[in-house]
């Protein structure tokens, strides 16, 4: 995939203002903060991470998470994304000798249970597709799973599974900093002209004798942003016709 | 175009009436000061056009160029002693590019004194993509980074100052300033060695009697 380096957007910056090197560091600074924003709001660069979970059903958060987008566990060549919830005791359980140890099962009723896949199947009805998705049709039965979750702590820096019969989940997360490895920071070049107008706004912003031209570099920049959020707009002819197709389904005339 | 002598000896000729032995001040003395005063006027120039015009890109007769520029170890870091103090400007803009010997559009990236530690501690910003910067200390260059230790070792650079340095100039050389500057430049000379022009006398009658 075709990268553009942010100092290459940097330089041009520099060049269609006419201005030397000197102004180099502060207009890097501005191609910064424009970068992580849109990472934030529009490019939303989520790598994916296998991780271990512990003995009491804990993973530990790498330390470039900013947000945690989705938490699965890895079948076959599918991810099946658990729920999150928000009720589970941010406290770690101890035993008598101050280890930390999972807290006892409580979540013991039968029919809940028997909707998460995959580990909660019954057997003996075929509930779910070969994607672990619920098909329907077992009619007054809740649906889902509520063991089957998770729930982040952020003080911990951790997130807490529910359910800790598993031995790995994949994490999908957001960062804002791709570079931290010391490398050149990469823009798609689909951002590169809304960089550059950030840039430029940021450079009239901040300087005393054009900050009144600031308002009108601030609409290119907003005008060049929402460009950039239909660009990468990834919905195609397509995947609408084809989740038309999905739930289109053969039935009794009457 | 003048040349440091003609415009040294129009100054002297101009000043010789004005000093009672009649032989006015030595030609060496008025070089140097025609360089003084160059330098000052390339620097009220430089300034009067970032405040009207925002303009901060400098006629080229501004810039002097020192190549092969030894880079020596400093602490963890590396510094370059530029042979000329630059003039003060802005940003540091006395000194106006650098950049390695044999890779004159690989730039230096110039810092305000004292930023390189602020900097330090803001990811990505630190990296500086993947360039070198310099702090600017008296007429040192200090590195952020020890340019003899990097994998293709710098040891010497190339320095852009916006300054007239009319020391590398010989007498008959062309001197690097535009023809509008050549009346300033003579005039600054004969205020600096005290030739006042003669003030105009009111004709009046009384005086007369």
């Amino acid at each position: 995939m075709v990268l553009q380096k942010l100092d290459s957007i940097v330089c041009s910056s520099l060049t269609a203002q006419g201005l030397p090197v000197h102004f180099y560091l502060p207009f890097l600074s501005y191609g910064i903060d424009c970068f992580r924003a849109l990472e934030m709001d529009i490019m939303r660069n989520a790598p994916t991470v296998k991780l271990p979970v512990n003995s009491y059903g804990a993973v530990d958060l790498p330390c470039r998470v900013e947000d945690v987008i989705a938490v699965g566990v890895p079948v076959g060549g599918y991810v099946k994304n658990m729920p999150r919830r928000d009720t589970l005791n941010p406290l770690k359980n101890v035993d008598s000798t101050g280890a930390i140890v999972p807290y006892p099962d409580v979540c013991q009723i039968p029919y809940r249970s028997m909707f998460g896949w995959p580990y909660y199947s019954n057997g003996y009805l075929s509930i779910t597709n070969e994607r672990g998705e619920v098909t329907g049709g077992i009619y007054g039965y809740g649906g889902g799973s509520f063991k089957f979750s998770y729930q982040v702590f952020k003080d911990r820096n951790q997130i807490q599974l529910d359910d800790i019969n598993v031995d790995h989940v994949m994490l999908k997360y957001m960062t804002s900093d791709p570079s931290s490895c010391g490398c050149d920071t990469m823009v798609d070049p689909r951002a590169a002209l809304t960089v550059k107008n950030y840039i430029i706004w940021q450079y009239f912003l901040n300087n005393k004798k054009l900050m009144r031209a600031a308002p009108e570099f601030e609409r290119h920049y907003i005008s060049e942003a929402l460009r950039l959020r239909g660009r990468m707009n990834p919905l195609s002819k397509e995947d609408v016709v084809m989740s038309l197709r999905e739930y289109t389904q053969a039935s009794i005339k009457s | 175009m003048t040349t440091l002598v003609k415009i040294s000896e129009q100054c002297k000729l101009l000043a010789a009436g004005h000093y009672q032995t009649g032989q006015g001040p030595e030609l060496a003395e008025i070089k140097l000061l025609t360089a003084q005063v160059i330098n000052s006027l390339f620097k009220l120039e430089k300034i009067s056009q970032i405040a009207t015009e925002g303009d901060f890109n400098p006629s080229g007769l501004m810039i002097a160029t020192y190549d092969n520029i030894e880079v020596q170890p400093y602490k963890d870091r590396s510094m370059a002693t530029l042979p000329v103090y630059p003039i003060s400007l802005p940003r540091g803009m006395g000194v106006w590019y650098v950049s390695p010997s044999d890779d004159l559009d690989n730039f230096f990236v110039p810092l305000i004194s004292g930023m390189a530690g602020i900097v330090k501690t803001q990811s990505i910003l630190n990296n500086y993509e993947n360039r070198i910067a310099y702090e600017l200390r008296g007429n040192a260059l200090i590195f952020t980074v020890n340019l003899l230790d990097l994998q293709t070792p710098v040891k010497t650079i190339q320095a852009q100052e916006l300054v007239s340095d009319v020391s590398a100039l010989d007498d008959y050389d062309p001197l690097p300033i535009p023809p509008d500057m050549e009346e300033p430049v003579i005039e600054g000379v004969l205020k600096l060695l005290g030739v006042r022009k003669p003030t105009e006398q009111v004709n009046n009658p009384k005086d007369h009697g």
